[in-house]
C-alpha cells in the first residue's frame, strides 16, 4: 500500500522529527517522486511550518491543563522540559488530557526535586480525579491516592500563588490524598 | 455522480460551544443552526495503545439542551478520513451514539490523515491534521468512504479542505486541489464544505489566484462554506479561528455564494478561546454581514424552525 508508506514517511517526518533522508526506505514503498518530493520538503519554510504548528499545538494542550507544575518550575525550567517532553515523547492524541497525563510523569521522572515531584504527582492525580468524577466512574472503580510531600502543601501551594520561592525540603512527611470523592477532590493527610 | 442526498437550506450558523447563547448576546438571534463537533464533547483515554473516546456527560448535556431548538449540523475532527491504515471507529461510534439523540442536518470531516503507523507497524499520531497527495489512489481510499458516510447516516456527508503548508503535493494527472476536490465529489457523491478561509491561506501562502481556482470548482458541490480568520507565523497564514474573517474572503463569498446552486449555510467558526476576546459585538457584526450576503446572494428561505 503506496500511500500508507508515504502516509507513514510522513508522519515520522512531522511527527517525530525524522529527516526525511534518514528514513528507512528499504523497509517503505515510495515512488521515485514521494521519495524526491519528500527530499525536497525538508528545507522548506512550509515543513517548518507545520512542525512548529503541531509542537504549538501540544506545548497549549500542556500550558493548559499542567499550569500548578509548569508554574512551579518557573518559566525557563518549564520552557526547556516542555521542549525536552516534546522532543523525546511522539504525539499519541489531540486530546488534552491524555497529553498531559503523559507530560506529568516526564517530569516526575526527570526531576530529583521532591516538591517539583510531588506537584507533578498531585496534579496528575487530580486531572484523573477530576476526569473519573466527569464520568460518574461507579464507587468500586474510584481510587484514591496518596502525595507525600516535603514540607506542608498549602504552604507550597500559597507559594505557587504568591509566586514566591518555594519552602524549604523537610525530612518529614506531608501527605494529600486525591479522590474523585472527596470536595475539590483533595485533602490534607491520608 | 450527482450529489446523493440535497439539504435542506439552513442558513446562517455558528460553531457550538459551551454557553454560546450567552456569549453571542444578540448574535445569537442571527443563528438558524449551530455545528456541533462531537469530539469536544468527549474525553478519550489510552490504554495499552488502544483509544477509547466518551461523553463527558455534563457536556454532552448543555449540547442536547442548548440545541433542542435549533438545528444542528455535525462537523468531525477525529475521523482521519484519508488514512490509508483505516480511519477512527471510536470517532465514528460517538457519531453514532450523538445520532441516536440528536438528529443533524449533514456531517463533515477535514479532508486530512492524522492516524499513521511507524513501520514496524506502531500507531502513529501526526498531532496535526495532514493533506492527501493528489493521486488516483487517495481518491479511491476516500471516495468509497466518502459514500458509506452518507449512506450510514442517510445525511450528506461533506468533505472540508484543509489549510496545508506543504509545498508541491505529490500528484497524478496534473490535479491541483480544486481537480482532486471535484474528483472526489464526483466519484463518492458527497458533498463539499468548502472553508473559504482555508482555501484563502493556501491562496496567499502557495500564491495563487484563489477566485481563478474556485472558477475551477464543481458548483453543485457546494453545500456549506465556512468563514473564519486567523493569524500568520514565520510568513504564512494559518487556520487558526481567532479573529474577524479578512476582507479578501468576504469578497471570495459573494463571489461565490450565488453560483453555488446547492449551499445551504454558512458557518463563521470561532474557536472557544477567542470568543470573549472578540466580544459579542465584533462576532455580532460578522454574523450581520454573513446574513446579509446569505439573505441576498443565496436566494433561498432559511430553514424557519425557531
Amino acid at each position: 500500500m503506496p500511500l500508507a508508506d508515504f502516509q507513514t514517511a510522513l508522519g515520522m517526518v512531522v511527527a517525530v522529527g525524522a529527516a526525511p533522508h534518514t528514513l528507512p526506505t528499504s523497509q517503505l514503498n515510495l515512488t521515485p517522486e514521494e521519495t524526491a518530493w519528500l527530499d525536497f520538503i525538508s528545507d522548506t519554510a512550509g515543513l517548518q511550518v507545520t512542525c512548529a504548528i503541531q509542537r504549538w499545538w501540544r506545548e497549549t494542550r500542556l500550558r493548559d491543563l499542567a499550569r500548578l507544575t509548569i508554574a512551579a518550575l518557573g518559566k525557563d525550567q518549564a520552557a526547556q522540559l516542555i521542549a525536552t517532553y516534546l522532543t523525546r515523547n511522539v504525539c499519541t492524541s489531540l486530546f488534552f488530557l491524555p497529553e498531559t497525563l503523559a507530560f506529568l510523569s516526564f517530569i516526575e521522572s526527570q526531576t530529583d526535586h521532591p516538591h517539583l515531584a510531588a506537584l507533578a504527582q498531585f496534579e496528575r492525580a487530580l486531572l484523573l480525579a477530576k476526569e473519573e468524577a466527569g464520568r460518574s466512574a461507579p464507587a468500586h472503580e474510584r481510587t484514591t491516592t496518596i502525595i507525600q510531600f516535603a514540607a506542608p502543601p498549602q504552604e507550597i501551594l500559597a507559594a505557587l500563588l504568591q509566586g514566591q520561592s518555594l519552602p524549604a525540603v523537610s525530612a518529614a512527611e506531608f501527605p494529600v490524598s486525591v479522590s474523585s470523592l472527596l470536595p475539590h477532590f483533595w485533602r490534607l493527610g491520608e | 455522480m450527482t450529489i446523493v442526498i440535497k439539504p435542506t437550506p439552513l442558513g446562517v450558523g455558528f460553531t457550538w460551544q459551551s454557553n454560546l447563547k450567552t456569549a453571542l448576546g444578540r448574535g445569537w438571534e442571527l443563528l438558524d443552526f449551530v455545528e456541533v463537533s462531537p469530539d469536544v464533547l468527549c474525553r478519550e483515554t489510552i490504554t495499552n495503545g488502544t483509544r477509547h473516546l466518551a461523553y463527558q456527560p455534563e457536556l454532552l448535556q448543555e449540547a442536547l439542551d442548548s440545541t433542542a431548538e435549533i438545528p444542528v449540523v455535525i462537523h468531525g475532527l477525529g475521523l482521519s478520513i484519508g488514512s490509508a491504515v483505516g480511519w477512527s471507529e471510536e470517532y465514528l461510534r460517538i457519531l453514532d451514539e450523538f445520532a441516536q439523540q440528536q438528529s443533524f442536518h449533514w456531517h463533515s470531516e477535514h479532508l486530512a490523515f492524522m492516524l499513521t503507523t511507524l513501520p514496524d507497524g506502531t500507531p502513529l499520531h501526526t498531532g496535526i491534521p495532514l493533506p492527501l497527495p493528489f493521486t488516483d489512489e487517495a481518491v479511491a481510499l476516500v471516495a468509497p468512504r466518502a459514500k458509506a458516510l452518507c449512506e450510514r447516516y442517510q445525511v450528506p456527508f461533506l468533505l472540508e479542505n484543509l489549510t496545508y503548508y506543504l509545498p508541491g503535493l505529490p500528484t497524478e494527472k496534473g490535479r491541483d486541489e480544486i481537480a482532486f476536490l471535484n474528483d472526489l465529489t464526483q466519484q463518492s457523491g458527497c458533498g463539499l464544505l468548502l472553508d473559504l478561509y482555508n482555501f484563502y491561506c493556501n491562496a496567499v501562502n502557495f500564491g495563487f489566484d484563489a477566485l481563478e481556482a474556485l472558477s475551477r470548482l464543481r458548483m453543485e458541490s457546494v453545500i456549506e462554506i465556512h468563514l473564519a480568520g486567523g493569524a500568520a507565523h514565520e510568513g504564512f497564514l494559518t487556520d487558526i479561528h481567532t479573529r474577524e474573517v479578512p476582507e479578501p474572503v468576504w469578497q471570495m463569498l459573494e463571489w461565490i455564494a450565488p453560483r453555488a446552486p446547492n449551499l445551504a449555510g454558512i458557518v463563521y467558526e470561532v474557536m472557544e478561546p477567542a470568543v470573549p476576546l472578540l466580544g459579542a459585538e465584533r462576532l455580532t457584526a460578522q454574523l450581520t454581514r454573513v446574513r446579509r450576503i446569505w439573505d441576498t446572494c443565496c436566494q433561498r428561505s432559511s430553514y424557519a424552525t425557531r
